[in-house]
């Protein structure tokens, strides 16, 4: 009982996250262009729990941050279906063919998600609103945008590491 | 066998989603069904904006508001000059029955939404169908510098496609020479002017306004200068790099046009 309590807890808590991520990323981030391109913090926050043992968080991470996109944006669900498609794919991928966790696969994970969720989202946004972004998937701006997005998920696992090591020695003493 | 069966419900279960909101967003027509929710979540979110930039940049705005106050000031006793000499100028046109070139009507209009995503470069204003915006409308700012066109129109609030948005086009033209050319949106920046063929000099840093040509925006509305001229072996048209006069993310209010048929 004790150990399902702690679980919604945390499972809230990561929504909150999220949350945060996405109403950060409608009213500031949208105005403040790196190299002309925006980092995507939702998907941030998403690959960096990628490997999160409950991914049911995850999904319901990727629900709300991808409805507070939709709802800002121009179309509706398709960053919701882009978000959760790519979550999947790479949680079942990760667990099949990764053995071995390295923190740098993590800035491998922020580019190869950038590249999926946006391919995801052009190709619904070209299929169910008949919007023609596929010039901006072979633009520069995608590249930078890639790599800026990697070194996002690098920088916060990177956070997340130094929290669960500092937490681990203050449960030691 | 647990593991198994686990993701074969995650996948049920995100399938039936799926299939519920593709339904949902192919039947809402227009995403009619949603608007009220969504104009709602455009105010929460500007609001929220509004909080965030305050907390942000407190002593920047308050240094901004105190400069403001003084422009303001010496602006009023500028504008009791403008009036009367607009006033002198309206009769003298009357006298000389001149036609005025453009006599355009203006909607401020403040933004409250900008697409969080590369993709599409829009954003939303809180004017709409019950102010007189239409779609195709011209949305200015900063002494008839364009900024976008009107793409959706709502009760209360409307949709703007930006200049660099992809689907954005506009007939323009170069410099004092009034090359033709065609504007394109790039989804980034800068903008490029395409069909302009190779034989014919464009200068560094022309203005570039519009043409009027298109039958969608009415002509002389500055767009921004040339900052790069390529012209590359076996094309037949050059690639001409503008940079915008205005960049829409740093605005927070808009003018729409009304009146430009």
């Amino acid at each position: 009982m004790k150990n399902i309590f702690k679980q919604i807890i945390k499972t809230l808590f990561f929504i909150l996250f999220i949350f945060i991520l996405a109403i950060f990323q409608v009213t500031f981030i949208n105005r403040y262009y790196l190299w002309g391109t925006e980092p995507n913090m939702v998907l941030i926050g998403l690959l960096c729990n990628i490997f999160n043992p409950n991914f049911a968080a995850v999904i319901l991470g990727a629900i709300v941050g991808g409805a507070i996109y939709d709802f800002s944006g121009l179309f509706n669900f398709v960053s919701f279906l882009s978000f959760l498609f790519t979550i999947i794919i790479f949680h079942f991928w990760g667990k099949k063919y990764i053995l071995k966790k390295n923190l740098f696969l993590n800035f491998l994970f922020g580019i190869l998600g950038t590249i999926f969720y946006n391919f995801f989202y052009i190709l619904l946004s070209y299929f169910l609103f008949n919007a023609n972004f596929f010039q901006y998937f072979f633009s520069v701006s995608h590249l930078i945008e890639m790599g800026i997005n990697g070194l996002g998920v690098f920088i916060f696992c990177l956070i997340a590491e130094f929290f669960n090591l500092l937490k681990s020695l203050i449960w030691k003493k | 066998m647990k593991e198994k069966q686990k993701s074969k419900i995650i996948f049920l279960i995100i399938a039936g989603l799926i299939i519920v909101n593709q339904n949902f967003a192919l039947a809402a027509e227009d995403q009619g069904r949603l608007i009220g929710f969504r104009n709602a979540w455009m105010k929460i979110m500007n609001e929220a904006d509004s909080f965030l930039r305050g907390l942000l940049y407190f002593k920047q705005i308050q240094e901004e508001n105190n400069t403001l106050v003084f422009q303001n000031r010496a602006l009023e006793s500028l504008l009791i000059d403008y009036q009367s000499l607009k006033k002198e100028n309206e009769l003298l046109r009357e006298a000389l029955k001149i036609k005025k070139s453009d006599n355009f009507n203006f909607v401020l209009a403040d933004i409250i939404g900008r697409s969080p995503l590369n993709f599409s470069q829009t954003f939303v204003i809180n004017v709409g169908e019950q102010d007189g915006i239409k779609v195709g409308q011209p949305v200015v700012w900063g002494g008839k510098s364009l900024v976008g066109e009107i793409i959706d129109v709502r009760k209360n609030t409307s949709i703007v496609r930006s200049i660099s948005d992809t689907e954005f086009k506009a007939a323009v033209l170069i410099g004092e020479k009034r090359i033709e050319g065609l504007l394109k949106g790039n989804g980034f920046l800068p903008l490029y002017i395409d069909l302009v063929p190779v034989d014919v000099e464009v200068n560094q840093n022309s203005k570039i306004y519009t043409s009027g040509l298109d039958n969608k925006f009415p002509k002389n509305l500055y767009i921004g200068d040339v900052s790069q001229v390529d012209k590359i072996e076996g094309k037949i048209f050059q690639d001409i790099k503008i940079e915008p006069a205005l960049d829409w993310t740093k605005l927070y209010q808009v003018f729409v046009i009304t009146n430009t048929n």
